[in-house]
């Protein structure tokens, strides 16, 4: 594997998207703020600290609702997909966001005493026995801890380095949601008598776990499951499925035993050919993608990769896995053996007469 | 199937599509009202803890006659009400106790020099940084300290047992808003730890909530003992004694808790 650490640069696309995201951040805390300040004043003031503590933590949940939405969203509707693209610098800002709630936290409730403030975190305010005094700071460090995992790890060079590591460490993002749906539910919602803050983790619960639920269950697309065994020889065919199926220039993506994806695009109107599914930048689904300028583009970051060999036009180095395919009458067949990264293949034409 | 494809694409270095750029044009305004709205909603749904002033401004001066233990209180005549005498409870900056500043003027008439905290009839000084407590210069008139040391003694008032919440008197008095309940929990067991004087908080029957200064059987303060406890919902049993204007539960030997 050619894992040769290329930056995908800032371009502007990506300034707008920060820019968009930061007014938005902005706008909700500053209005948080204000109105705090403007509806509690004097004698029922509530302490500014503790204003900024709330402002920040329910911005961050909010954000990382949304974060954990674009997943499944980008699916059901491809045209979320460019807001996939970023979601790490959204992910990084939701980092900072729950960093500030909990430093401001730990400052103003574990400071100014006889106690260190991280042991106090740690050692105060618990008993797992009881509803009422359940160490809920607790689990918001747990969480905090592993989105700064994520956020350290969130580097491209880091990326490359851990591979699928990588992968497994963002799959934590999901216990850190729930450490942090435990996190408020026994502490600030065992205060809340309005019902807003219950309401607002209900609700957050229902659309993360709703979409991903909905994009599983409706949205494969034109995905397939091929169980057959693999044969170590190569030589058994499988079928795929009609040709007429796949859009120009588009792809679909057929699951080959357990875990390995091919994506089998149409391009030239004519021309057929089978590669892995996965990109070699961030794992991206290159069947999402789309042949521009005759290269396959990821729908991530848009690296590029040649049809004819599975290579990226030079100077890029990545290379990932070609399939044979053959076609017969209209079927398109697919040898499930992959052939190592970078490997030309015939490419497979459609009779014209087929048209 | 030869049409060019309706499925929009996009990658970051190329040209946004025309009608993804009018699908983003209203994705973000529709963002931008929500985030509005959640903003100003959660931020309005928020609670009062009630009337309660930390000022912190500008030092205020009393005087009156300081008693060390079980908690560093000022006894003095109410300003309002000259009949009347006032406790006036002390504490340190942050979360610690005045018990070390105070002992040298245990049973001394003194100004103390600090930032007022109260809450309903409740009033808290917070010593200053700089001198916060000196001895009266003509040693206070004997009279005056005589009668403050009367009304500062304890006196039973029979046993008691009560239900209600185990807070540290200076949040809950004004200096966290809110400074009380399960949320303040950790902060609360931070300041019991310190030595700031532990309260029980009842609920008496007109719904007003009653605060009850701590104290263990030995007559000293209960706040290190009960810290572990700061936040929840305790029955306490023990004796009722009023020293100045301020109610204290003597908790029993086992008292239950
Ligand atoms: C070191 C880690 C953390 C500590 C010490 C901490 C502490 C606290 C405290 C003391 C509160 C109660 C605030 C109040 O109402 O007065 C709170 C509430 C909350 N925290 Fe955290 N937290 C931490 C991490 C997090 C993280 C990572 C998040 C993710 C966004 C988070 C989200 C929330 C939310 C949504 C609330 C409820 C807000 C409200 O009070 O209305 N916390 N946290
Ligand atoms: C900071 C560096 C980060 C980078 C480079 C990054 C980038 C990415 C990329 C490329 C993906 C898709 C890859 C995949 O599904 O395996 C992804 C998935 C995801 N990211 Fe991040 N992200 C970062 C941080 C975060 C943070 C801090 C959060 C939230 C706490 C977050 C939340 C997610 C979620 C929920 C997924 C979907 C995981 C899945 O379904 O597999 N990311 N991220
Ligand atoms: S994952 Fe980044 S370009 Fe494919």
């Amino acid at each position: 594997m050619s894992h040769e650490f290329i930056l995908v640069n800032w371009n502007k696309r990506k300034q707008v998207y920060d820019i968009c995201l930061w007014i938005g951040i902005a706008l909700y805390l500053s209005l948080f703020v204000l109105v705090s300040h403007s509806r509690f004043q004097g004698e029922h003031s509530i302490s500014s600290l503790i204003i900024l503590i709330r402002a920040f933590s329910t911005c961050g949940f909010i954000m990382l609702t949304l974060i954990l939405c674009i997943g499944p969203l980008a699916r059901i509707d491809g045209r979320f997909l460019p807001l996939l693209y970023n979601r790490r610098h959204f992910g990084v800002s939701f980092f900072i966001i729950a960093l500030i709630h909990g430093a401001l936290a730990i400052f103003w409730y574990h400071s100014f005493g006889d106690i260190n403030p991280i042991v106090s975190v740690v050692t105060s305010g618990g008993d797992y026995q009881s509803f009422n005094s359940f160490p809920f700071q607790l689990f918001g460090l747990l969480a905090l801890l592993i989105f700064f995992v994520m956020a350290a790890t969130s580097h491209d060079y880091w990326n490359a380095v851990l591979g699928p590591t990588w992968k497994t460490l963002h799959i934590l993002v999901y216990p850190g949601y729930a450490l942090l749906i435990v996190h408020i539910g026994f502490g600030a919602m065992q205060e809340d008598n309005t019902g807003l803050l219950p309401s607002m983790v209900f609700a957050s619960v229902i659309l993360v776990g709703g979409l991903h639920v909905y994009s599983a269950l409706f949205c494969t697309r034109a995905n397939k499951m091929i169980d057959s065994a693999r044969n170590d020889s190569g030589t058994e065919w499988v079928e795929v499925g009609k040709w007429q199926e796949i859009e120009n220039d588009r792809a679909i993506t057929v699951s080959v035993g357990k875990d390995e994806r091919v994506a089998i695009f149409r391009y030239d109107e004519n021309k057929l050919c089978a590669v892995s599914n996965v990109c070699q930048h961030q794992n991206g689904p290159l069947g999402e993608g789309k042949v521009i300028d005759g290269c396959i583009t990821c729908p991530w970051h848009g690296y590029q990769y040649r049809p004819q060999d599975g290579c990226s036009p030079p100077p890029f180095m990545e290379k990932i896995e070609t399939y044979h395919l053959k076609l017969q009458g209209d079927v398109i067949c697919l040898n499930p053996q992959p052939l190592p990264a970078g490997t030309a293949r015939p490419v497979t034409e459609i009779p014209v007469a087929g048209n | 199937m030869n049409e060019p494809s309706k499925k929009p694409f996009f990658v970051g270095y190329l040209d946004m599509p025309v009608q993804l750029k009018r699908f983003y044009l209203l994705v973000v305004l529709l963002l931008g009202a929500f985030v509005a709205l959640a903003g100003y909603t959660i931020a309005s749904q928020q609670k009062s803890t009630g009337p309660a002033l930390w000022l912190t401004d500008a030092t205020e001066t009393i005087s009156g006659l300081l008693v060390v233990d079980p908690y560093p209180v000022l006894h003095r005549i109410d300003p309002d009400n000259p009949e009347r005498t006032e406790s006036i409870l002390l504490v340190n900056q942050g979360k610690i106790s005045a018990h070390d500043f105070a002992r040298p003027f245990q049973n001394k008439m003194v100004s103390i020099t600090g930032y007022p905290i109260l809450r309903g009839g409740w009033s808290m000084y917070e010593l200053a940084s700089q001198q916060p407590i000196k001895v009266d210069e003509d040693g206070g008139n004997e009279t005056l300290k005589s009668r403050l040391a009367a009304s500062a003694k304890p006196t039973s008032l029979g046993a008691v047992s009560l239900s209600g919440e185990v807070a540290d008197s200076k949040c809950f008095l004004g200096v966290m808003k809110p400074g009380a309940g399960s949320v303040h929990k950790a902060c609360a067991e931070v300041c019991l730890l310190g030595g700031i004087p532990a309260m029980l908080l009842v609920q008496g029957e007109d719904d007003k909530k009653y605060g009850y200064m701590l104290i263990q059987s030995d007559g000293s303060s209960a706040s290190k003992l009960i810290s572990k406890r700061a936040a929840d919902y305790l029955k306490i049993s023990g004796e009722l004694q009023q020293r100045g204007d301020l109610l204290y539960i003597k908790m029993a030997e086992n008292g239950h808790f």
